[in-house]
This record gives structure tokens, C-alpha cells and sequence, in this order.
């Protein structure tokens, strides 16, 4: 971790949570003090039943987009028994998460998390969960060769205070006793295995902070990453009109009803290319549409889009001919190709990360079913549209720019089964 | 690690081409060194809007062919330079940021044949040091006079030492005719080694080779680095994308009625033919075959032909990739139809666009529309070349009557002793 002298606070608080565990921990507390944390509730009863209940209590922003939290930590566990799980697996898994419910509020000032269950999970008891398609991840382009989410669970915390995503994360992992103030009584450590760490972050300034890190490679020198920019791509992203509400993504019938389905791919980003080749027009072509850029609709970093990232149905139905006569598609362009009567299928809840010393992105999403957001990925990686005016990955949108390292599918079940549920629906 | 150490090296050797372009400077330990004089690849004022001679032949170190099952891919490894991007009409000079430290390139090509494959699907390069990923990228397609069709792009890495690049291909996608139909429908992955360092940089800026500034911006091109072999260094190695001449290319050739030589547009020459039956069903293959003309439909005046579209560069006849193409089928003014040629790659001629015409009469017209001129990313001399590219009309000529069947063997085995073409003579070295 680097010393806290040349780094800005935002910066600061960004390394530890990419540095993660009690260490990181205390270094936020000796630095910014602690934090007053609002405590949460006394029983799961009294938060929603869908884990992914996050717009509510999300704050936005002036146009009416949900600001997603600040900091995040993505936590793989494998059960160690083998076979299916036991009452002595749940019971502790539901007492460390009920203790994160008693400890922090169910907000970005206090804690949001969600825990999903790979297919691999599944397989322990020789069957997918009842009612919903949960396919093994497999590589989506040829030009990937992913590794695979095949740890059972993955849980997903987010808030905008680093100490509040910290502590949870020690508490779950490291063996901290304490979540702001609430004793935790289980240890995870006994019975489950960390496999992976994951984290990062989003929000303005974040990735602008991240330009005069030296630890970090691949992120230009030349600092062209604009201050408001919550992405490492300069842009804003996750406009509401273009994001799935979370009734649209909400598992409607059989036992999971109530849960949805993630997927996570965690890929790097080429951002030598991206700002010290491309031009700023070029970025908003490949990112949203050449009608965009040649209009300047965008604005430096997505300011001047509003709510919406400005595709009328007419752009969107014209990408093929936008390719041969632009020689460019947008990214926003060919992914809205797959909306369902106008509407988004995928609620995104991406952000950016310097895991491996490199900036990426851990492109969060969460639909009905996973077929669904094959489907906006194949629309997205546009292999109808090469061989006409752009190639497969040439000025097809920003495909160029990532690389896609891994990918997972879970099962984000109700609150109610999120402790290591049968595929029935049972405990 | 930055230009500089190239820069001030190149001034050696390019001092006579570039001197008065600017002041020296000094260097950050006080040494005075002609850095700001440097041939910054000076740009050249006002080039033609065509083919032009740059400033200089570059140097490089050509490594070694890797072999796979199927592909060989070439790398050559040289001082970062500018390189032009193209997105749609819209050409953008990318000068070499301060922390890039070499050009990176490859050439992909069919071992069976020899000949340079477009990779539609890009590469992915990954750069290692000692284990580290340094970087990952998909390089930019590329047209230069003197390598022809490759991948490219500058790269920063970390300081002087050994590095490791692996290349991975993916499978071809774009339409695949004749011998090629089963092919290239797996990546392959390839590993070479190069050092970094001040012999590198010393060397690879040594063999480059100034014109005399008078010839800057001439029309012409610069001769293809394979002419070279025996004076430059690798030169007989590297292969270069080069399309069939005007011989090689199967069928009746559509030329244009005033110079009576294969169309031209935006400066690229649009060498167009009809291939007839049965010759031309050995193209139609799975992708074009499907559709054949329904029984109902009205008996064709004309003949089924295959239409090949070369678009090439004057004088090196370097295949232009990453068009998009069209043609307008008339007759006697009245529209037959309007459709969209495929990118194909051929296993005797190469990458072209493809298309099957039904019906297809001498006399008729055929209008070729550049939807999209190449998108490929160009080295210095191209960029002013194949980009305002308008429609080309053509005639189907006499010849095309019957020459579809017994004959045709006088048009299209021609090689070697094949039509001259357009002017490969015109060479541009100093001398």
C-alpha cells in the first residue's frame, strides 16, 4: 500500500480498500478517525425481501440517476464440507449476514450487500435451483478466454464509506469481533475458504485519483481522465433510461421469486489507447454513437446527457447502416439493441477497480435471466455488424479496449434463502 | 524511458534531411543535444491527396517467423512513429506519447500460401517482463508502403530489459472461398522474445534511411521491404500483403472506358471482374450459395457471375481491408439491384469483396459505392490516400458474352507474364 504523504484522501481511502483486511482497516481508522456509522435493524423481517433492494435507499443525482456506492468488495467463498450443505453451514452464514443487518444501516452510509450462488454451488446437490435458468459461465466472444466463477458463493458489499466495507469484510473473513459495535459471534473462517478477493470503486474523482498512482500500470500518465468522471473510461454510465428497474430484473415465480440472477465479469482496460490515440470524439463515437459525437451531445464526461444516453430509437435501429456508412457503432449504440419493447433488460451496478495493478472494471449486472444478459452482450458485441464497415473488434464500439479475465453467474436469492438454499427453495 | 534517447540518436543519422528544421535545445544534465531538432517525422506540408513518399524508409529489427499449425506470424520491432487512425472519413494523426518506447508489429499469413491474412477479428498481444504483465492490447490493422497489410501500435514498457510478447489469433470470420472454405476457424498462439535496450534503439535508428527532403511529398511509394533482401537487414523475411495482379484475377475485368485500365477512386485502383459459370460456383461455397434464384422467378437475360472487387494502392498493390462496398446493378437504366459485397479472403487471390449477381448481361451497369473507405490505421504516405473515395461506374463489357464457360482459361491463368500493371516501376529510392 502506498504511504498516505502523496495521496489525496479520496485517494487514500480508495488504496485501502483495494488492500483490504484488518490492517486496511485500521490504517482508515487512524487516519480519518472513526466514523459515525448508522446501526441497522433488529430483524432481516424488517428489510426488503429482494437483496437487491439498493435504488431505494441509493441517493441520485440531479437528473434523477441512482448514485451507485462509493466502494466495493466482492468476497468468493467455497464451503469447505463437501456434498450439500448442513444446518451447521447455514446457521453460521446466517448469523454472521443477520449481524451485518443488526450493525449497519441498509443504505450507501451504512452497508448493502448481496450474496450469489454460482451453479457450481448447485451442483453439490446434482440440480439448478428450481424455476431459473443459472448456465455455467462460458467465454461470450471469440476473442476470450475467461477463467470461471466456481466458487459456491460470492458476496457483494457496498457503501460509501471504506470503513464501513472494510470492518464488514473483516468481520466476515479476518475474524474481527466487532461490526460498528455489534459483537460478532461466528467466525466464516471455520467451514469456508476465501478464494478470491475482489474490489473497487466508482463515483467522481475515483478514477481521476487513481492517474498519479505509481503502483498502478496502464493508466496514462498524461492525467486525461476528466475530475467528474465516475468510470475510468471519462464518462458517466448508468443512465436511469437506460438501466432496468428492479422489478425488471426481479425473479417472478417459484421459490427464488423474489431473487435475481448476476453476472460479473471482471476485465481490464486498455487506457494507454484509449486517451492518448483516440480523440475525445473518437471515445464518444465508439461509446455512445458518431451521431453523438458529431452533435457534441455528450459534453466533456456525460454531463449534458441528463437522464438518458440520448439514443432515439431511429440511432438505435440504424446501427448496421451506421457501420457501413460511419465506419464506427457505438458501444450504447448496439447494446440497446437488445431492449425488449424499448426496455433495458439489465440493471448495471459496474465499477471500476485496480485489482491486479491495472485498471479494470467488474462489470456487475443483474436481469430476470442470464439469457438475458447473453443476449445484450452478444448485441453488444456486435459480430453481425464486422465485415461491414467495422471489423470485430475495430471501431466496434470499445471492444478494443477490454479484456475479459473472468466471468461468473450466481443465483441472488430472496433474503429469506439467502443462507445456502436447497434448489428447491428449502433449507 | 522516452523518446529522447531515440530521438537524439536519430538526429546522427538523419542530420543532413533535417537540419535548420528547428533549434537545438539542451538536455536535462546540460548537455546540449539536438533533441527539439530531432526528425520528429517532421510532417509534410500540404501532401497530395494521394500516394506520396514520406520522409524516410524505416529501420527495424525483423525477428524471426513464428510457426504454428496453420498461420506464421512475423514480428518486427521498431522506434515508436506516427500513425494515422481512420473512422469513417475522419483522419487523425496519433503522435507517440512521451512514455512509448517501441512500435510493435506483426504479420499474419497462410503458411500453405503464403498469403497475408486480414485477422478481421484483430490480435491480442500481451507483453511480459519477467512473468509481469506489462500490457495488453489489440493493435491497430495498419497499411505502410513498405510493409503492406499489418498489425501495429506503439507501446510503453518498462525499462530496459528482455521482454516476452505473446500473439494470439482468433478464427476468421469474414466469407472464406475455394481452398480456404474449412480454414483458419481456430486462434493460434505465438511467443517471441525481444530485447530493449541501447543497442536496440541504437540500431533499429541507424537503418533508417532519409529521402532527400526534395522528394518529400513526391507522388509514388515507397518500394516494398521485401525488394530489399540482401541490402536491408530481415528484408527477404518479411512477407508482404500484396494483391494479384491484374492476371491472376479470374474472369472478364470491368475497366474504365476512358484509360481503358482497371478504375481508380481516392487514389486506390478498383480492379473489378465477373467470373462466369462454372467457374464461378467454386466461389459461391456455403456462405453464397444458399441463395439461389427461386424456380418462379422470371428466366435470367444474363448469366450468374461472381463479382470481384480488388481495391488495392498504386504502385505496391497493397489490398485495402476494412472497406465497406456496394454495387448498384442496372440496366439500361433501370435498377436490377442494390447489394452489399462480403469481405472475403480466397485462397488463390486473396483478400477481396465478393458478390453473386443472378443475372448478369453485357451491357449492364455496375456501379460500385464506397459505403466505407478502409478504416485501417495508416502509416506515413497512405494517410492522405484512400479516404474521399467516390463511386465507380462500369460497364459490362462484349467480352462477358460466352466467356463464362470453354474460355477462360486465356483470362484468368495469367501470371507471371500477366497485364502489366500499374506501374511498379515507379520507384522511389534516392539514390
Amino acid at each position: 500500500m502506498r504511504e498516505r504523504a502523496d495521496l489525496t484522501r479520496r485517494g487514500y481511502a480508495r488504496a485501502l480498500v483495494a488492500a483490504g483486511g484488518i490492517g486496511a482497516l485500521s490504517a482508515c481508522l487512524d487516519e480519518f478517525g472513526e466514523r459515525e456509522i448508522p446501526g441497522g435493524v433488529e430483524g432481516r423481517a424488517e428489510l426488503p425481501e429482494r437483496q437487491h433492494a439498493w435504488n431505494a435507499v441509493c441517493e441520485t443525482d440531479d437528473d434523477g440517476n441512482v448514485r451507485s456506492p462509493r466502494h466495493h468488495v466482492l468476497l468468493s467463498l467455497v464451503l469447505d464440507r463437501e456434498g450439500e450443505p448442513t444446518a451447521e453451514d447455514r446457521r453460521p452464514l446466517e448469523e454472521a449476514l443477520g449481524t451485518l443487518e443488526r450493525a449497519y444501516e441498509w443504505s450507501t452510509e451504512g452497508l448493502l450487500f448481496t450474496v450469489g450462488y454460482t451453479p457450481a454451488y448447485f451442483e453439490r446437490f446434482g440440480d439448478g435451483p428450481s424455476g431459473v435458468d443459472l448456465p455455467q459461465p462460458t467465454a461470450l466472444t471469440d476473442f476470450e478466454e475467461p477463467e470461471f466463477d466456481e466458487a459456491d458463493l460470492l458476496l457483494h458489499l457496498a457503501g460509501d464509506h471504506e470503513q464501513a466495507v472494510l470492518e464488514a469484510e473483516s468481520t466476515l473473513v479476518e475474524g474481527h469481533d466487532e461490526a460498528n459495535g455489534v459483537g460478532m459471534e461466528v467466525d466464516l473462517r471455520d467451514g469456508f475458504t476465501l478464494e478470491s478477493r475482489r474490489s473497487g470503486f466508482v463515483g467522481e474523482g475515483l478514477p481521476a485519483k487513481r492517474q498519479d498512482d505509481d503502483d498502478v500500470r496502464g493508466i496514462p500518465s498524461s492525467e486525461p481522465i476528466p475530475e467528474e468522471a465516475p468510470f475510468f473510461m471519462g464518462f458517466r454510465s448508468g443512465f436511469s433510461e437506460s438501466q432496468a428497474s428492479e422489478d425488471r430484473v426481479t425473479i417472478e415465480e417459484g421459490p427464488f421469486a423474489g431473487g435475481t440472477t448476476e453476472h460479473l465479469s471482471s476485465m481490464t482496460l486498455q487506457l494507454d489507447v484509449w486517451y492518448e490515440q483516440d480523440t475525445h470524439t473518437q471515445r464518444v463515437a465508439k461509446l455512445f454513437s458518431a451521431e453523438h459525437a458529431r452533435e457534441g451531445s455528450v459534453g466533456e464526461y456525460g454531463e449534458s446527457l441528463g437522464d438518458s444516453s440520448g439514443l432515439t430509437d431511429e440511432r438505435i435501429e440504424s446501427t448496421a447502416r451506421d457501420a457501413r456508412t460511419e465506419g464506427i457503432v457505438g458501444h450504447a449504440q448496439k447494446a440497446a439493441r437488445a431492449r425488449e419493447d424499448g426496455e433495458p433488460l439489465l440493471l448495471r451496478r459496474d465499477f471500476n477497480t485496480v485489482d491486479g495493478g491495472r485498471p479494470g472494471l467488474h462489470f456487475l449486472c443483474l436481469q430476470r435471466e442470464v439469457e438475458e444478459f447473453v443476449r445484450v452482450r452478444e448485441a453488444m458485441t456486435g459480430a453481425d455488424l464486422a465485415g461491414n464497415g467495422v471489423g470485430q473488434t475495430l471501431n466496434n464500439g470499445i471492444l478494443q479496449y477490454l479484456f475479459v479475465n473472468r466471468r461468473g453467474n450466481f443465483l441472488v436469492p430472496p433474503r429469506s434463502l439467502r443462507a445456502l438454499p436447497t434448489p428447491d427453495g428449502g433449507w | 524511458m522516452n523518446r529522447r534517447r531515440f530521438l537524439s540518436r536519430a538526429v546522427v543519422v538523419g542530420s543532413v534531411a533535417v537540419a535548420g528544421c528547428s533549434d537545438p535545445s539542451d538536455d536535462d544534465d546540460g548537455t546540449p543535444t539536438p533533441e527539439e531538432v530531432v526528425p520528429e517525422f517532421p510532417e509534410i506540408e500540404d501532401p497530395p491527396d494521394g500516394v506520396y513518399l514520406p520522409t524516410h524508409r524505416e529501420g527495424m529489427d525483423v525477428h524471426e517467423t513464428l510457426v504454428g499449425e496453420e498461420v506464421a506470424v512475423t514480428p518486427m520491432v521498431t522506434y515508436p512513429h506516427p500513425f494515422w487512425l481512420v473512422e469513417g472519413t475522419t483522419v487523425e494523426r496519433v503522435e507517440p506519447s512521451e512514455d512509448d518506447d517501441v512500435h510493435l508489429m506483426v504479420t499474419v499469413w497462410d503458411q500453405e500460401s503464403g498469403i497475408v491474412l486480414p485477422m478481421d477479428a484483430g490480435l491480442h498481444v500481451e507483453i511480459e517482463r519477467e512473468g509481469e504483465l506489462i500490457d495488453e492490447r489489440v493493435p491497430w490493422p495498419m497499411l505502410s508502403q513498405e510493409m503492406g497489410f499489418h498489425f501495429g501500435d506503439n507501446v510503453t514498457l518498462d525499462g530496459d530489459g528482455t521482454y516476452e510478447v505473446t500473439v494470439t489469433t482468433s478464427r476468421i470470420n469474414i466469407a472464406k472461398t475455394r481452398g480456404f472454405q474449412e480454414r483458419f476457424e481456430d486462434g493460434e498462439r505465438f511467443s517471441f522474445e525481444f530485447e530493449f535496450d541501447e543497442a536496440f534503439r541504437h540500431r533499429v535508428v541507424d537503418r533508417i534511411e532519409w529521402l532527400d527532403e526534395e522528394r518529400w511529398g513526391e507522388e509514388g511509394a515507397l518500394s516494398p521491404i521485401t525488394d530489399h533482401e540482401g541490402e536491408r537487414e530481415g528484408a527477404g523475411d518479411v512477407p508482404y500483403a500484396r494483391a494479384p495482379s491484374t492476371g491472376e484475377v479470374p474472369g472478364i475485368h470491368l475497366l474504365d472506358p476512358e484509360t481503358d485500365e482497371p478504375a481508380t477512386s481516392g487514389d486506390g485502383v478498383i480492379l473489378t471482374s465477373l467470373v462466369g459459370s462454372p467457374e464461378a460456383e467454386a466461389f459461391f461455397g456455403t456462405d453464397l450459395g444458399d441463395d439461389l434464384p427461386g424456380e418462379e422467378e422470371e428466366e435470367p437475360i444474363g448469366e450468374v457471375a461472381y463479382l470481384i472487387v480488388s481495391p488495392r494502392s498504386p504502385y505496391n498493390e497493397v489490398p485495402l481491408t476494412e472497406m465497406a462496398l456496394s454495387v448498384d446493378h442496372s440496366r439500361e437504366g433501370e435498377d436490377l439491384v442494390e447489394e452489399d459485397l462480403a469481405q472475403t479472403i480466397d485462397s488463390e487471390i486473396g483478400f477481396h469483396y465478393g458478390l453473386k449477381l443472378d443475372d448478369v448481361a453485357v451491357g449492364d451497369e455496375l456501379s460500385i459505392a464506397v459505403e466505407t473507405p478502409p478504416q485501417t490505421a495508416r502509416h506515413q504516405g497512405y494517410e492522405t490516400a484512400f479516404v474521399e473515395m467516390p463511386d465507380v461506374d462500369l460497364v459490362v463489357p462484349e467480352a462477358w458474352t460466352g466467356a463464362e464457360r470453354d474460355d477462360e482459361s486465356d483470362e484468368t491463368e495469367g501470371t507471371d507474364d500477366g497485364v502489366d500493371d500499374t506501374g511498379d516501376d515507379e520507384e522511389a529510392e534516392d539514390a
